[in-house]
């Protein structure tokens, strides 16, 4: 084995075209055996890359169909607009947030009013004491 | 692989969870006999852009509200005085709070009228505004979506009191 290590490409490459030279029918076997091995493995290894591709192709398929699928419902769903004219529209938000304000002071009108009846209530029946 | 299903789940879940909004109510009760409805769409608002002031309050002093307008991406309305609709959209308006992070901003009471304002968001912006109120046997649901500057609304508002 020295010596072959020690040997070129071309010397090996003339001994293994020698045919003179004869190969043991086992070693024959055994080399074709470890070269299906060897071609069986890189093809497993070139297979799996692919099998993940196909996996997440088919998997960004899926999301991009229920996706459009989740667009197309959302579009559907989505209420025509009352005004056409934005100074309307401006208006109503104008008119919502005066409506609160308004009950909000309404609100506290009566809180006070009721704060205030119950003084006038307390002094009253603090005088009749007195 | 695990990771990309979870994933999806989790955003397929995430976008189930947020189908019971106001649009969903608005959609659910605006076509119904016996409803007023108003509805304004984030294009709208951006249309809308910078309008000159107007009057806001009954002691007609002029306010700015673009400054709240132009933040807000969706704005829906419903009012109904027919009583099966008001408790069902009382009910639904309950499961729309419920469901949500809201908060009771406000509960006003006057002459058997009860208001409510709800806002979902934080110290400094308010995401979703929703206001219930129940007079007899109507009812109004509003609700603005956007990012309200807490601090811009509640100026304004007191600014409309005065």
């Amino acid at each position: 084995m020295k010596e072959t290590d020690k040997m070129s490409m071309t010397e090996l490459e003339a001994i293994a075209l020698d045919g003179s030279i004869h190969v043991p029918e086992k070693l024959r076997d055994d080399i074709r055996t470890e070269l299906d091995t060897l071609a069986f493995l890189a093809g497993e290894q070139a297979a799996r890359p692919r099998r993940m591709l196909r996996i997440a192709g088919v998997a960004a398929s899926l999301a991009l169909l229920v996706g459009i699928g989740l667009g197309i419902n959302s579009f559907r769903n989505q209420p025509k607009d009352t005004f056409s004219d934005p100074h309307q529209a401006y208006a109503m938000v104008a008119a919502s947030l005066s409506f609160i304000s308004d009950k909000m002071d309404e609100s506290m009108d009566s809180f006070t009013q009721e704060t205030g009846a119950v003084l006038t209530k307390t002094n009253e029946l603090m005088n009749i004491k007195n | 692989m695990k990771k990309l299903f979870t994933i999806a789940a989790v955003l397929l879940l995430g976008t189930l969870a947020h189908a019971q909004d106001s649009k969903t109510i608005y959609n659910k009760f605006s076509d119904e006999k016996g409803v007023s409805a108003v509805y304004i769409s984030p294009s709208m608002f951006k249309m809308i852009g910078k309008l000159p002031e107007i009057e806001i309050g009954d002691n007609g002093e002029k306010v700015d509200i673009t400054p709240i307008v132009n933040t807000l991406k969706g704005f829906y309305l419903l009012n109904s005085s027919d009583d099966g609709i008001v408790r069902r959209l009382n009910n639904d308006v309950k499961g729309l709070l419920d469901k949500g992070s809201f908060e009771l901003m406000m509960e006003a009471k006057n002459d058997g009228e009860t208001i409510r304002i709800y806002t979902d968001g934080d110290d400094n912006i308010i995401r979703s505004l929703v206001m219930m109120a129940l007079s007899g046997s109507e009812a109004t649901f509003l609700s603005m979506d956007g990012l309200i500057n807490r601090e811009a609304l509640e100026q304004m508002i007191a600014r409309s009191r005065r």
